[in-house]
Formats: structure tokens, sequence, C-alpha cells
């Protein structure tokens, strides 16, 4: 622990914080909820970011309710944890939010799924559906997964009344639900509402049907796009919580896949973006330049997507001469195509044009929210996990880090195009480098109670695991997906913007949802109101 | 009489041509983007697909059906139409065929206009108004220099610049990338065609295929004859020059992306309106 770190936890024992457990680049401290505010502020001033909070239900271990706020010194490279706990039968916790916005949804989160009120906000359900019954906390350990509360239906259908001005789609196949309030064409507010997929896989992996070893592929199966990374962080976490030393071919063979796993989110990206933009051409030739490194990925892992080859401990498939060979040759390839594409790309006037000024997201609003990924590079944040906390082989090689000033669509656009590049240069100089040896620990035990916190830096940007171990299983399983901590920064960047910029300002946070769109628009000249698609009974939230 | 057949053969070759040259369109993307692509018969299959398909009536009922009708008719009776101006501009009698052909072209795109803001869909209304600001931005420069290549006499400068306001509007009226906004798929999922279906939606997608075949023939027809041809040798020469005038389109869209709503009129009126005001110059200078 270094004294810059040790100094920030002096600060936070003067304020009430009591240090738990010091680990090597982790600090747990309990706090006491009146106490809480005042130790939020003092992170945040030290320059530290909140990454998520997560409720637990701990009655069966330590008798009370929890909510782990974990907040991030990047510039230290070192976690520091708030854990408040409160009896059950007076789980309450003052709210953190005006002293540190990216606080808004976890807060409401742990409201919903564990029952701890947050005092002193304005409360809405966030995760929970509005018809879910009352009372009823999914990840309470007393409520089976296999419970299915009765339900009631609600529709809006019947509610609408009024004139639109101004009709949006998000373009995007996936559940989000946006409310756009118009004045013509012109966004004068947003309000969002998500979750409406949510699987609860959080809760799966804590039922007696899973057991560490199966979790990684659960992880995986998180997105279809990163679940890599997901199956990887949520190693990482029960390796660091176990203390388990992971060989260092195996860490270099899943910072290689990581990577190619970046290329195919990017090109993806790409192609997404330019289709919004009505430049299909450019859609079209980043799909093609993708399913390069898609062959390449099912070449060194057996499958083009869902890996599914990381174990705690290691990974399940080694690479030979002729992968790295054919890798180095994909990469060639890849980069020179990419080249041609970016510049051709890029100079598409209605692009240029389009992306330049548009969706602006501030420094300061960026840091308020603890924006992540290329959406924190493109406003001024030099956020990067691979640097801040090097993990896997990450600090055996050297790239650089993009970063642009603008905040709007177009540098979110050229963070990507950068990152591709950097991309190929980590795999080749990870290729140049693997080291020998095993690819896995030959065995492992995970102690109960132990727990770690674990960031990898995903295409979108930090995606974070949280993990408190159990018996044979995790006790507590939190995920923070990047686009969790990115989606609040879209009010920033819709007000003011015109419909037709609406679709590519979302898209440029490379949200990942699932698969409904919902759309209701307001004229707030007149009040009016019209329901377009909305199915059950959402109400939706500002952001 | 001839006249009356050449018309009416006219006529046919584009109604028949225009799916095919569409076809021919979708080919050709195809290829930039490295796929193999539908057939080059696709469109018709298309149309036929939705003609066999039942009658589903859209909200705003009657007013839409009449009015993708309407425009069809229009549309059609344009094509016919635009056959003449060759043989009466080597007359001498151009300015009711024009006058007509332009007030047939402008009351298709009002019918679209009204079919779309009559829809119960605010992605239509949208749409219609999308259109509106469009048609409002091109076709009156159309009108102004298609006047002008046909009545131009020998003025070969007057008529060159006339020639290049033509091309850019009536790229404009074919409703291509960039200027496919009233459509916009991400934006407004189809916007002025979102509450269509079956052979209502058929009638939209020909019409659509007629008007873009209409402003590739017209850019034909205003190349040829600023060219120096006349009667005859006119009309065959831009019945031949219609597809590769066509392609062109079709390559531009396919190389450039969407433009915004509000950037489209602001670039169209500036860049028009200037030559325009260059075209009046030249015509006051008598060149």
């Amino acid at each position: 622990m270094t004294d810059p770190v040790l100094k920030v936890v002096e600060e936070l024992k003067g304020l009430g914080g009591v240090v738990e457990e010091i680990k090597d680049r982790e600090v747990y401290l309990v706090v006491d909820r009146d106490r809480l505010k005042s130790l939020a502020k003092a992170l945040y001033s030290a320059g530290a970011y909140l990454k998520t909070c997560a409720g637990v239900d701990e009655r069966q271990v330590q008798g009370v309710l929890s909510i782990y706020y974990m907040f991030g010194l990047d510039e230290l490279g070192t976690d520091v944890i708030l854990r408040v706990p409160v009896a059950e039968e007076d789980a309450k916790i003052p709210t953190i939010v005006p002293e540190v916005p990216a606080a808004d949804w976890c807060e409401l989160e742990a409201r919903d799924m564990v029952g701890i009120e947050i005092v002193g906000r304005p409360v809405r359900r966030l995760v929970l559906p509005e018809d879910w019954p009352e009372g009823v906390h999914p990840l309470r350990k007393d409520f089976n997964y296999s419970t299915r509360p009765p339900r009631g239906f609600k529709s809006e259908a019947s509610e609408e009344v009024g004139v639109p001005l101004g009709p949006y789609h998000p373009a995007l196949h996936e559940p989000e639900y946006f409310e756009l309030y118009v004045e013509g064409e012109k966004v004068v507010d947003v309000a969002y509402r998500g979750f409406h997929v949510h699987r609860g896989i959080e809760k799966l992996a804590e039922s007696p049907r899973f057991t560490y070893k199966q979790v990684p592929f659960l992880a995986e199966r998180i997105c279809g796009i990163c679940g890599f990374v997901h199956s990887s962080c949520y190693v990482m976490a029960v390796e660091k919580a176990a203390g388990i030393e992971v060989p260092e071919r195996a860490e270099f063979i899943r910072s290689i896949v990581l990577e190619v796993e970046r290329l195919h989110s990017h090109l993806l990206w790409l192609g997404v973006a330019a289709h919004l933009l009505g430049y299909d051409a450019g859609f079209m030739h980043a799909w093609r330049i993708r399913e390069h490194t898609m062959v390449l990925a099912e070449y060194l892992t057996g499958s083009r997507k869902t890996y599914g080859i990381n174990i705690i401990g290691g990974v399940r498939k080694d690479l030979n001469v002729d992968k790295l060979d054919k890798t180095l040759k994909t990469l060639a390839t890849v980069r020179e195509e990419f080249v041609k594409l970016a510049e051709v790309v890029l100079s598409v006037p209605q692009i240029r044009s389009r992306a330049s000024g548009t969706g602006v997201l501030s420094r300061s609003e960026a840091r308020a929210l603890s924006v992540v990924g290329p959406v924190a590079r493109a406003s001024g944040l030099y956020r990067d996990v691979r640097k801040d906390y090097p993990y896997f082989a990450y600090k055996e090689v050297s790239f650089r880090v993009p970063l642009y000033t603008e905040g709007d669509n177009l540098a979110r656009l050229l963070v990507r195009v950068e990152e591709v590049l950097e991309s190929i240069e980590i795999i080749k100089q990870l290729v140049d480098k693997l080291p020998g040896g095993p690819i896995a620990v030959e065995s492992w035990d995970v102690p109960p109670y132990r727990r770690a916190v674990a960031a990898i830096e995903a295409p979108r940007g930090e995606d974070v695991h949280f993990i408190i171990t159990g018996v044979g299983k995790p006790y507590r399983w939190r995920v923070r997906a990047p686009t969790y901590q990115n989606i609040p920064a879209l009010r920033a960047m819709l007000r003011g913007a015109p419909l037709a910029d609406v679709p590519l300002t979302i898209a440029s946070i490379d949200p990942c949802f699932s698969c409904t769109d919902r759309v209701v628009v307001y004229d707030v000249r007149t009040g009016g109101r019209r329901v377009l698609r909305i199915s059950e009974g959402v109400s939706p939230c500002p952001l | 009489m001839l006249h009356s057949l050449l018309s009416l053969a006219a006529l046919l070759t584009g109604v028949f041509l225009a799916p095919v040259y569409d076809g021919l369109e979708r080919k050709l993307r195809a290829f930039v983007h490295t796929r193999i692509g539908p057939p080059v018969l696709q469109t018709w299959y298309d149309l036929v697909k939705l003609f066999s398909k039942e009658l589903v009536v859209p909200e705003g009922g009657s007013w839409c059906v009449l009015s993708v009708v309407l425009e069809l008719t229009a549309l059609v009776a344009s094509v016919a139409l635009l056959s003449y101006v060759p043989l009466a501009v080597s007359s001498g009698i151009a300015g009711v065929e024009v006058v007509t052909f332009i007030v047939l072209l402008t009351v298709a795109t009002a019918l679209t206009i009204v079919r779309a803001v009559s829809q119960n869909n605010v992605y239509s209304v949208i749409g219609g108004f999308r259109e509106f600001t469009l048609a409002l931005s091109s076709e009156p420069f159309l009108i102004f220099s298609y006047l002008a290549i046909a009545t131009g006499g020998e003025r070969l400068v007057l008529k060159l610049s006339s020639l290049l306001i033509l091309v850019i509007s009536a790229y404009v009226v074919s409703g291509r990338i960039p200027y496919d906004i009233a459509e916009a798929e991400p934006e407004l999922s189809a916007g002025v065609n979102i509450e269509l279906a079956g052979p209502i939606l058929g009638i939209a997608t020909m019409s659509t295929a007629l008007k873009r075949f209409l402003a590739a023939k017209l850019t034909a027809i205003a190349l040829v004859l600023v060219a120096g041809f006349d009667g005859y040798q006119a009309l065959a020469l831009a019945l031949a020059l219609t597809p590769a005038v066509w392609v062109v389109h079709a390559l531009v869209s396919i190389l450039l992306g969407r433009t915004r709503v509000d950037m489209a009129p602001r670039t169209l009126l500036l860049t028009l309106f200037s030559l325009c005001v260059v075209t009046i110059t030249i015509y006051g200078l008598g060149l």
C-alpha cells in the first residue's frame, strides 16, 4: 500500500471510517450510515470515481443488510470500498447522490433488489417492474430464485392524449425505452426506462444449481458481444478473493482474447454508426473486416463468440505456434483494411458534419457521472483500467490511451478508431512475449466470506465484478457493466439536440441492452403526449 | 399520331424499366458492399408479391388510398409526357409540355405529403413535413433549370449553367441518400411509408421507382439537349442515356451518408440559389 493511499485511508479514518481489511489494491472500511456522506464527499474530493454500489443481504453472516460503495482511486490504482451495514428492522441509508451523482442508479437498485430504503432523495423503481409486489426483494437470501410472485399487468396505452411533435425511434434493436420531451424536432429533456429483460443472473449464480466452476460460463452469457470480458472479470474477482496465482501464460492468453474481442466489438460499432448515418457501404465493410476477427477468435478458442475458455485459475485452451502465426497474419490484414476503411468513413462529409459538435458531454459532467470507456476518454478523462489497475498481461505491454476533449460523437468515434489500432499493437506484443508454462493451476480452493473487486476494460468501458465468496458458490456476485454507468450521461448529451441526432448519440455510448424498442414523445409546448410503443406497466424515470 | 405512339412506347418502357433499373441499383450497391445482392428483377418480384397481398387500408383511410393512386397516375403521366420534350423543343412548342410535366411532378410530390400527413402516425407526419421541406428546397430550381434548358435555344453557357442546377435538383427529387430524410429508416422507421402495406405499399414502391426514372430521364434529356441534339435523335439518345444516369445516381447515393433535416434545406438553398443567380446573370448578359 503506497503512502498516498495510506494518507487517504487516514483521512477516512478521521471521518469515522473503520478499516476492516487492507489488501494489495483494495481497502475495505466499515462506515456508520450517519458518517457515509462525509466519507463519500472526502473520497470524491480526493479524485475517486464511484465504480458502483451493491446491496448485500448479509444477515446470514453478519446479521445485517449492507451497501458496499466501491470507489476507485484511478491515479493510485486502488479501490476503496465503504461498507454501510444497517439492521433489517431499520434498513435505511442516506443518499450520497448530492455528493456523488453517479450513485443514482446503484442506490435505487439496492433499494429494489435488497430492500434498503434510500433516504433524502426521490425514489422510484429502477430494476423491478411497477407491478412487482411491494416488500419482495429478489436478492434477499430468503427469496428463492425459482419464485415467481403474482403480478398484475398494467397498460399505459389508454392514457394517450394530445398531438405529439417529433417521433423518435432509437434504431437499436434492444429493450431501451426513451421518452424524449421535444419542442418541434429539438429535444429538451430525456427520460429512460430499462431493465425490461433483467435475467436475475446474479441471483442465479447464488442458487444451488451453480458452483464457482460453472459461473464463468454463465458470466460469459451476460453479453453477446463482450461476454469474455465478463467471464474474465468474474474469474479475476474469485482469484483475487481466494488468492489464486494464475500462471503467466494464462494471463497472456486471456489478454490476447480480450483484445480480439475489443477488435470485433469496435468494428461492429463502427458499422452500426455508419448505418445510422445512412452510409451503408461503411457498415458492410466494417462488418466484412470484423469477420476476420471472428474467424480468428474461432481459431484461437473454438468459438466465434462466447469463447468459453476461462476457468478459475487459468484457461482451457492453449495457443500453439500455428495459432500465433495465424493471429499475426490476420492482424496484418485487419490493420491494412481497417486503416483504409477509417480513412474513407471519416472523409464522408455527412459523417464528419453530423458527428462533429453533436451529443456533447463536457468533462465536468463526465466526471460527475463517472462515465467509463471511450465515452470518458472522448470527454477528456484519462480512464483506462488497463493502465490504472494493470491486470493480466497488460503490465507487460506498452500502448497509448486515445484521449480527446471535445466530448462529441466524433470524438467518441475517433477514440474507438484509434483503439482498434492500439489493440492490434497490443496483441502483437503479447504474441511476441508469450511465456511458456502451464495454462491453469492444478487445484484451488475458495475460502468463504472473502471479498474482492475486479475490473476489466471492456470495449465499452470499465466492467466491474464484486464478489463475496460463499461455500462452493458465490455468496454475493455483483456485476456492473459499463453501459450501466454510461446511460445516465445520455441526458446531458441529448438535451438541446435535434431528433435526427438522437440515434447516433445513443449509439455513441455503444449501449448494450437487449431486444425491444419503446418510445414516448412529449410535446412540452402543448403538454400533449402519445405512447408510440409501450408494453407492460413500466413507468419511465428521469435519467 | 406518331408522337402518341412514341409516348405510349416510352410510357410502357418506363413503367417496365424503372423497377429493373432499381434492381440494377441494388445489384450495384451489393457489389460495392462486397455482397452478392438480390437478382436484377427483385424489385419486380417484390411488387408482384405486394400486389398479391390483401388490401390493408391504413388509418387515414380513403385519403391515403386516393392520394397514393393519384400520385402513381401523375407520375405515369409524367413519364409519358417527358418523351414529348425533345420533340417539342425541336418543333419550337416546348412551353405547354414542359409546364404540364412540371405541374404533374409537383402534384405527385404534393400527394406524397398529403398521404403522409393524413396518417395517424407521428413518424409519417414528420416524414411528410420533411418531404415538404425538401420539395421546397429543390423543385422550384428543377422547374427553373428545366425551363431554361428547354427554351434556351442556342445559348450554350446559359444551358450549361442551368444543366448544373438541374442535375443537382433532379438528384434531390429522386429521394436518395443523402436526401432520403423523409423515410430515414433509423430515424423515422420508413417515415412517409410507415403505415403502408400490401398493394398500397406496392403502388408507393412503384411511384418511388418511377420518380427515380423521371429524375434520371430528365437529366438524360437535359444532357442531350444541351449537347445540341433534338427530335427523335434526342429521344433515342435520352432513352439510352437514362440507365447510365441512374447508375451515376446510385453510385452517389452509395458513397454518401444521410444529411440532417436542418442541414439539407440550408445546403440546397444556398447552393441552388447561388447557381440561379449566376444563371440569371448569364441570361442578362446574353451568353
